[in-house]
């Protein structure tokens, strides 16, 4: 990989408070080459700070994010299996989590670390409450279905989209979102960003295995334009699967932006439709601590280099729709 | 019966508080990360703006860091200026300021710790016993006043806002501003921009006197104000949003480039990128001050503020205080001398076991600092920056009949309540 492939990876920690962070301290900075232990900044990946001069001044100290219990304000059942819940939220956490991708750390209260599952950030509100939909899946999630008034929640986080950057500055171009499931949480605020860039929007969101579609009320309001409706809807439910309908919608319109937020199944169908167009993809990696430690999030790059998945923003492209992986290939990051 | 108060961060809010500490009769150490004293004053120098010269006229009648005003005046390069909404305006000399504040301080005894960055408070049930410098170095004392301003540090300029520009902080150079209070384990509090961004860009740059076109020069050093008409297709009024300065977020200011003779070219912009700048007729060859690069954006500030009564004590920690841009959304240096030399003699008086004291609302500085702490207990407020010299708190100041220039009813007004003096008088 070239430097400047390279340069694309970028940390989500590297401009806040919580960097440095245990990377730095055990020599694996993913940013800084002489933390690295190498003998020049030459290959610094430079992120607006020297994390060298942070890492020396700090002497060893790092600031971690820690569980705090928040309050459940409401949790309601909004289909099969599916959850939506309504926390207190920190009021300086918004800033972060009303990003794309932005997400928290949650378990219920007293449970161990390894209960704990990260949830994306489906609404943040002023009044400081933030709420998440999640599914029953195995073992974790049941527990917070049944689990009560309070949760040990980490946060904020914000690199649960890769290539979320990428939304920041694209002016009036005809984007593509696609949702599936629990991947629906990420759409305020992807739709959001977009809209705020005066983007033309086409949405696919498909139900998945219990039929729920929850996100696309929400997101009526979010258009504040005089002008009609920029966000068109092509195909607000399905019971197949997503590849066909969205490789018509890929066809037919020459989207300059591509954004996929569902499973790694979803990902590769993605980025087998894509052609250069920039894209951002929903960060599936199998998240415990989020600091960094645990590294149950590892994603191996082609040329070797390990990364923590819950710490960097990674191109997508450089994840899935390698050739040559199989196209029914339904698993964990593709590596 | 004696104390030792610390100062962190040698700004105007830090210089005040120390001088009223000293006043009170405490040990004063004050510790700065650079090698200057006056933080953000270095770049600044507007002072008797609008509401700021009641506010100024009540510091020197109070006594303490309020000396401090008359140090000012004494540093001014021009005197009673009007620019877009602003009134009888002092400018003090940027290049000279830092020297003459530096000597009152000495003169006064205070223990000056330039070049020594705090990075570590030892805290011990809800005090802190001991700060620690970068070197490693302890210092202890019995009462603190955390005076580190909000500016950066460089992962807030890159976070949000266009990344480190090499403003006065010098980061680079110098490392980044810490928090005492967060060091002590408080939760801060953030300005929100109008975007929905935590903190805000500084609103006004710096340009090289000497590359402006004669004519533009000549004017400033006349009368220290010069506008200059900014061609129609470079006006950009959204830029006004995100500026910390809402007196400085009118039209006026979005159709003229607004300088100011501080010694610098004062630039009442919060960026401008050059190419853009050099199309303006008169700054065909502008450039930007050494080393900062105000092409490019400002410093992020307002993301730092610690929660604090009315005494600016900080709350949850026994034996801190809190003053200037730390203190709530104040922008100024009046505002930071205000502040500052209050958190400092009541700092003194803390140490010295003595009730604390509040300023009464019927004076400029009483109802700024009561205001912007009610302010704080609002969602809205931290919309809003707060100053003596426009927006909200100036109308509200007018609004109580506490705005005037006469020194007269001034006086009067503090002669009433017994403040004369009441902040420059050592503490038995
Ligand atoms: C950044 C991020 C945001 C997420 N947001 C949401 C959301 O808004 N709503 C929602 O329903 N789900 C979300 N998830 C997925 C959710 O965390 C998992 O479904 C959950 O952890 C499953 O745990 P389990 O014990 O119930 O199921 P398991 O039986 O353990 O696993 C079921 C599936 O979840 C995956 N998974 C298991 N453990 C984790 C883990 N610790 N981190 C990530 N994936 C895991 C497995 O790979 C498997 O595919 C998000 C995941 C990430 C990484
Ligand atoms: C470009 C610009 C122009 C301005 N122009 C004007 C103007 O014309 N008129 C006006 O009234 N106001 C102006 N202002 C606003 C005004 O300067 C500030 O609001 C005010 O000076 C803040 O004072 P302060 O003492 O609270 O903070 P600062 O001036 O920021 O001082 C904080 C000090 O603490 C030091 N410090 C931080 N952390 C540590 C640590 N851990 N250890 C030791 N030292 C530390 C810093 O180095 C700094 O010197 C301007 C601001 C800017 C940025
Ligand atoms: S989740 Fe533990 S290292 Fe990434």
């Amino acid at each position: 990989m070239s430097l400047s492939q390279r340069y694309l990876i970028r940390c989500q920690d590297a401009d806040t408070r919580w960097c440095p962070c245990v990377l730095a301290d055990s020599g694996s900075c993913p940013v800084c080459p002489v933390i690295r232990g190498e003998d020049s900044c030459e290959r610094c990946l430079w992120q607006g700070v020297c994390i060298y001069e942070k890492h020396l001044s700090a002497g060893g100290r790092m600031e971690k994010r820690l569980f705090r219990p928040l309050q459940v304000l409401r949790k309601a059942e909004i289909g099969p299996d599916v959850y939506r819940v309504v926390l207190t939220m920190p009021s300086e956490w918004r800033f972060e989590l009303n990003r794309p991708g932005g997400f928290i750390i949650v378990k219920p209260s007293g449970a161990d670390h390894y209960s704990a599952a990260p949830m994306a950030i489906y609404q943040s509100s002023e009044d400081e409450t933030m709420s998440l939909v999640f599914e029953v899946k195995g073992p974790k999630t049941k527990k917070l279905a049944q689990s009560g008034a309070v949760w040990d929640v980490k946060g904020p986080f914000c690199s649960g989209l890769w290539g979320a950057r990428r939304l920041q500055t694209p002016q009036n171009l005809r984007c593509l979102v696609v949702a599936a499931g629990t991947g629906q949480s990420l759409l305020p605020a992807v739709v959001r960003q977009l809209l705020k860039m005066d983007n033309d929007l086409h949405l696919v969101v498909e139900a998945k295995n219990n039929g729920m579609v929850y996100a696309v009320e929400d997101l009526a309001g979010l258009d504040r334009r005089d002008s009609a409706l920029s966000m068109q809807l092509l195909m607000p439910r399905s019971d197949k699967p997503a590849g066909s309908p969205l490789a018509d919608a890929v066809r037919e319109h020459c989207y300059d932006v591509l954004v996929s937020l569902g499973s790694d199944y979803l990902h590769e169908q993605v980025a087998r439709l894509r052609d250069d167009q920039p894209w951002a993809a929903s960060n599936n990696s199998v998240m415990v601590c989020g600091e960094g430690i645990c590294g149950s999030c590892g994603v191996v790059l082609d040329n070797g280099e390990h990364l923590r998945g819950c710490k960097v923003d990674i191109p997508p492209e450089f994840v899935f729709g390698s050739p040559g992986v199989d196209s029914e290939f339904e698993g964990g990051p593709v590596l | 019966m004696t104390t030792r108060v610390a100062v962190v961060g040698g700004g105007w809010a830090g210089c005040a508080a120390a001088l009223s500490a000293a006043a009170a009769g405490a040990e004063v150490h004050l510790f700065e990360k650079t090698d200057m004293l006056l933080g953000a004053g270095l770049v600044g120098g507007i002072m008797r703006n609008n509401g700021r010269f009641t506010a100024a006229e009540e510091g020197l009648l109070l006594g303490g860091g309020g000396e401090l005003f008359a140090v000012c005046d004494q540093a001014s390069r021009h005197q009673d200026v009007a620019f877009p909404g602003h009134q009888h305006a002092s400018l003090y000399d940027v290049s000279r300021i830092e020297p003459l504040v530096r000597d009152r301080m000495k003169d006064r005894a205070i223990n000056l710790h330039l070049q020594t960055r705090i990075v570590f408070a030892e805290v011990h049930q809800n005090s802190i016993e001991s700060i620690h410098c970068e070197s490693g170095q302890q210092f202890a004392a019995d009462v603190y006043v955390d005076a580190t301003g909000t500016s950066g540090p460089m992962g807030n300029c890159h976070r949000y806002g266009n990344g480190c520009v090499m403003c006065i902080q010098r980061c680079p150079a110098f490392g980044p501003r810490v928090s005492l209070t967060a060091l002590a384990g408080v939760e801060e509090r953030t300005a929100v921009k109008g975007s929905d961004a935590p903190g805000a860009m500084s609103g006004s740059g710096k340009l090289h006197v000497d590359s402006l076109s004669e004519k533009v020069r000549t004017q400033l050093q006349q009368t220290g104000v010069a506008l200059v008409p900014v061609p129609e297709e470079l006006i950009n009024e959204s830029k006004l949003a995100a500026k910390a300065c809402q007196q400085y977020a009118t039209s006026e200011y979005a159709s003229n480039l607004v300088l100011l003779d501080t010694g610098h070219a004062k630039l009442m912009a919060p960026y401008m990128p050059l190419d853009q700048l050099r199309e303006v007729p008169g700054l065909e060859h502008a450039r930007y001050e050494d080393p900062y690069a105000g092409g490019r954006g400002n410093s992020i500030r307002f993301t730092a503020i610690a929660p604090r009564d009315n005494h600016l004590k900080v709350a949850e920690v026994e034996n801190l205080f809190c003053a200037g841009e730390k203190a709530g959304i104040y922008v100024g240096h009046t505002e930071a001398i205000c502040t500052g030399m209050l958190a400092g003699h009541n700092a003194a008086r803390l140490g010295l076991k003595q009730k604390l004291i509040k300023l009464p609302r019927n004076t400029a500085v009483g109802e700024l600092i009561a205001y912007g702490g009610q302010q704080m207990k609002t969602k809205e407020g931290y919309r809003n920056s707060y100053t003596f010299a426009g927006s909200v708190f100036f109308d509200r100041m007018k609004d109580l009949g506490l705005y005037t220039t006469d020194r007269q009813v001034i006086e009067k007004r503090l002669k009433q309540q017994d403040l004369i003096g009441l902040l420059g008088s050592e503490l038995r």
